[in-house]
């Protein structure tokens, strides 16, 4: 599994609710669809259910 | 129905008593019987040889000259189809990631090589690249080992969509390898524990083959359960490569039990079957200048600008878009704010107002 860090969630450019997350994969700035059928999320998740990893509110909420 | 050879039951030669005619009758009947079912073929021919000549006047037979070029009035109905290699960029040719050069596997994290091939190693670090092949295989793909490690995984995961088919069927894998250093290569065959979800898989078969210094093509066929309709995953190990090479080259992954030749699809359908799962943008314009995605126009300090871009190929999945280089003029870094199957939205805050721009250059990861 690649190394994720610094996650936090993209609010939409009209201030809809999140549908992406923004996280370095192995140290690259990536934005990672909040899609189940994206391994990176399915990753993200798993580590998150493991408490690996934290991911940060949207900025300006 | 009598089967070949015939074996007549009565002789004649050397009698010295008087024989029946119904013996000769018996005899007769006996080579009539079997004439007749080789011309009904209800008595089996196993094996026929036919010099010279041709065979006219029979329907349903294929023609071959003697140049072994084979002729056939209908169609060829196959139990598999003429693209029947399930494996993309089996030779290793594409390779938009690294464009040829040599890339370092780290232990810490798994990474995507050549297209489609994803490469693993425990104990230490090693490097994989492209390599030239021999003969008429342009590729092949090379890891060189290094003091420490103790594996090197070399995978390859076949969406649902392109296996499905092959549950509760054998299948046959081939595979050219050569180890400079090792004598055995590990293959593992399994399917994802739901659809398109490697993070944990059903191992169906596994097995070794030998190998040497010289590249040789290796098949092995395996029965896959019925259950494995959701993705495959193939991966191809080798143990203490602590110096030397370990080549790999033309994988394919078959339905049926014949390793058949290496089936080569041209390099553009090749190259969009990859871009299903990858692709990149890496267009610059002078130093610095990261403009794959790029925005340019007169901005307010604090506002929101942003833009969309198509993807070259629809995704197996919504991607994972990596802003790979940046380039700012009155910009903070821009993100992405929303992704689909066949686009991403990109945008970036003014900080400046006034000549802005934006840019970089990206590429979007659908990858199993």
């Amino acid at each position: 599994m690649p190394q994720y860090t610094n996650a936090k969630y993209v609010s939409g450019i009209f201030g809809q609710e999140p549908s992406t997350i923004q996280v370095d994969i192995n140290g690259v700035l990536s934005f990672v669809p909040m899609a189940d059928d994206n391994t990176d999320y399915q990753n993200i998740m798993i580590l998150v259910a493991e408490g690996k990893l934290v991911i940060a509110p949207a900025d300006g909420t | 129905m009598p089967t070949l050879p015939i074996s007549i039951p009565y002789t004649f030669a050397a009698s010295t008593t008087s024989i029946p005619l119904s013996y000769l009758d018996s005899n007769f009947s006996t080579l009539t019987t079997a004439l007749n079912g080789i011309g009904s073929g209800t008595t089996p021919l196993t094996s026929v040889t036919i010099t010279g000549g041709t065979i006219t006047g029979v329907s349903g037979v294929p023609t071959l000259d003697a140049n072994n070029n084979l002729s056939i009035a209908g169609v060829v109905q196959m139990g598999s189809s003429f693209l029947r290699n399930r494996i993309i960029n089996g030779a290793m040719a594409i390779d938009q990631r690294n464009a040829g050069a040599a890339q370092t596997i780290t232990t810490a994290a798994a990474a995507y090589t050549v297209d489609r091939w994803l490469a693993s190693c425990t104990g230490a670090n090693v490097t994989g690249q492209r390599v030239a092949g021999s003969g008429s295989t342009q590729y092949r793909y090379q890891f060189t080992g290094a003091a420490s490690v103790t594996a090197i995984n070399f995978t390859q995961r076949i969406e649902q969509l392109n296996s499905y088919d092959l549950a509760g069927s054998t299948i046959t894998i081939s595979v050219d390898l050569a180890n400079s250093l090792l004598t055995s290569v590990s293959w593992a065959l399994s399917y994802a524990n739901s659809a398109d979800t490697f993070t944990s898989t059903t191992a169906i078969s596994s097995g070794t083959f030998t190998v040497s210094s010289t590249v040789t093509r290796y098949n092995v066929q395996v029965l896959l359960p019925a259950a494995a309709t959701t993705g495959l995953q193939l991966q191809l190990s080798v143990g203490a490569q602590t110096s030397g090479t370990w080549t790999i080259g033309n994988v394919q992954v078959e339905a049926g039990t014949i390793a058949t030749p290496f089936e080569r699809r041209p390099q553009g359908q090749e190259f969009l079957l990859c871009q299903r799962y990858y692709e990149q943008d890496l267009l610059t314009n002078g130093p610095a200048g990261y403009v794959a995605f790029s925005w340019n126009g007169i901005t307010t300090n604090g506002a929101l600008y942003f833009g969309t871009r198509p993807f070259q190929v629809a995704k197996r999945a919504s991607p994972t878009v990596l802003i790979l280089n940046n380039y700012r003029v009155g910009f903070n870094t821009p993100a992405i704010n929303t992704t689909s199957i066949s686009s991403f939205m990109a945008s970036a805050i003014a900080n400046t107002g006034g000549d802005s721009a934006f840019g970089f250059t990206w590429s979007a990861s659908a990858e199993l």
